[in-house]
């Protein structure tokens, strides 16, 4: 056996406990190298030191926990995607038909101020219109046309057969 | 790489179609040395059980992304080993909280129950306490690369390569972190060892 036979044989040691056989080899081996003497008994005394260690404390119903554990994080994914599905719906159902709700509202008070504007537009206008009538008329109307003002009020109170000669009359 | 029949792949395989069997019998196989991996580094009963469950947890949660590239063995210590690396990091930045505040909604869970399972002979029980105390103190006193090298080492399912994979490291990275650590443990165990107390009977 050469040093690294005998490496080989102690990295062997550290995974699991060496055959007699091999015990024996190193034996053999260490009569000729005793200064690795005691490296190699506290080696072996360290391996099963660690073989030895008691296992950590585990509850008797750790599978039944890690189970219900299972069985819970199942139903909070199952929550989070019902929850998803049901924000799905109200993104694919309800915001579609409240988005066509508030065009049509939208649209109806769109055409209610499109109307108001309109007819404020068309009374200005009219109110416009009339007074510039009254201006051309004031403007246009002769003084002396007034003079006769009496009589064509006066032909009003009784209409005659003969209106044309009175009139005719009355303006002489 | 791992050998197609790893039985425990095939029973994974069986989980990730939803196999609760399959998940309750991985758990029986496992849960010991996920948890002594656990307790080892976390030092503390309570919240390594805890984060042992959620390694099972996140086992079944992460069952459809599983693909047989490694051995299960080596998916499941990484999982655990990156936990217990989360909760070291996020116990350095909130010292005070513990794992049973964060999983408060799990108050309907049954309460743990736990059989002792220390069997001493009375006048060996001393000796075995103290050597059994100061070797746990030793391994908690390693840096975590050399202590998680050193116990999963102990696991004879697990070659040097599923070592090195789980730790991320080269085979011969495995093999000094090992020979390190337990020349740190030689050194400070020494007077104990050669008691010849662990010397089998």
């Amino acid at each position: 056996m050469n040093d690294l036979e005998y490496q080989r044989l102690l990295e062997a040691g550290w995974r699991r406990k060496l055959t007699s056989e091999e015990e024996l080899h190193v034996q053999a081996f260490l009569v000729s190298r005793p200064d690795l003497q005691s490296d190699f008994e506290d080696d072996l005394a360290l391996s099963q030191a660690l073989e030895h260690l008691p296992n950590a404390p585990l509850s008797s119903n750790f599978t039944s926990q890690v189970l219900q554990m299972v069985s819970l994080d199942e139903r909070m994914a199952e929550r989070r995607l019902k929850l998803t599905r049901d924000w799905r719906w109200w993104i694919n159902h309800l915001i579609p038909r409240v988005a066509l709700g508030a065009l049509t509202v939208s649209m109806g008070a769109l055409g209610f101020l499109q109307y108001q504007k309109h007819s404020l537009q068309e009374r200005a206008q009219n109110a416009g219109a009339f007074n510039r009538q009254l201006e051309v008329a004031a403007r246009r109307v002769p003084a002396e046309m007034w003079g006769d003002f009496e009589a064509i009020r006066r032909l009003n109170t009784g209409v005659s057969a003969s209106a044309d000669d009175e009139l005719l009359a009355a303006l002489k | 790489m791992s050998s197609p029949v790893d039985p425990d792949a095939a029973l994974m395989l069986l989980v990730k179609q939803g196999d609760r069997d399959a998940f309750e019998a991985l758990v029986e196989k496992y849960k010991q040395p996920v948890m002594n991996l656990v307790y080892r580094t976390l030092s503390d009963g309570t919240e390594a059980e805890d984060l042992a469950q959620h390694v099972f947890l996140q086992v079944y949660k992460s069952a459809h992304r599983y693909e047989v590239s490694a051995k299960f063995s080596t998916w499941i210590f990484t999982i655990a080993r990156n936990l217990c690396l989360n909760e070291i990091r996020r116990r350095s930045r909130h010292p005070a909280e513990s794992l049973d505040q964060a999983s408060a909604e799990h108050d309907d869970m049954p309460a743990r129950q736990f059989e002792d399972v220390k069997t001493f002979s009375p006048p060996d029980s001393l000796l075995q306490g103290e050597l059994e105390t100061k070797i746990e103190e030793a391994l908690r006193e390693l840096p975590e690369n050399q202590r998680t090298a050193i116990q999963l080492c102990r696991n004879e399912e697990l070659s040097y390569d599923d070592i090195a994979e789980t730790l991320k490291c080269s085979v011969s990275a495995v093999k000094s972190l090992i020979h390190r650590g337990r020349e740190t443990l030689k050194q400070k165990l020494k007077p104990y060892l050669r008691t010849g107390a662990w010397k089998e009977k």
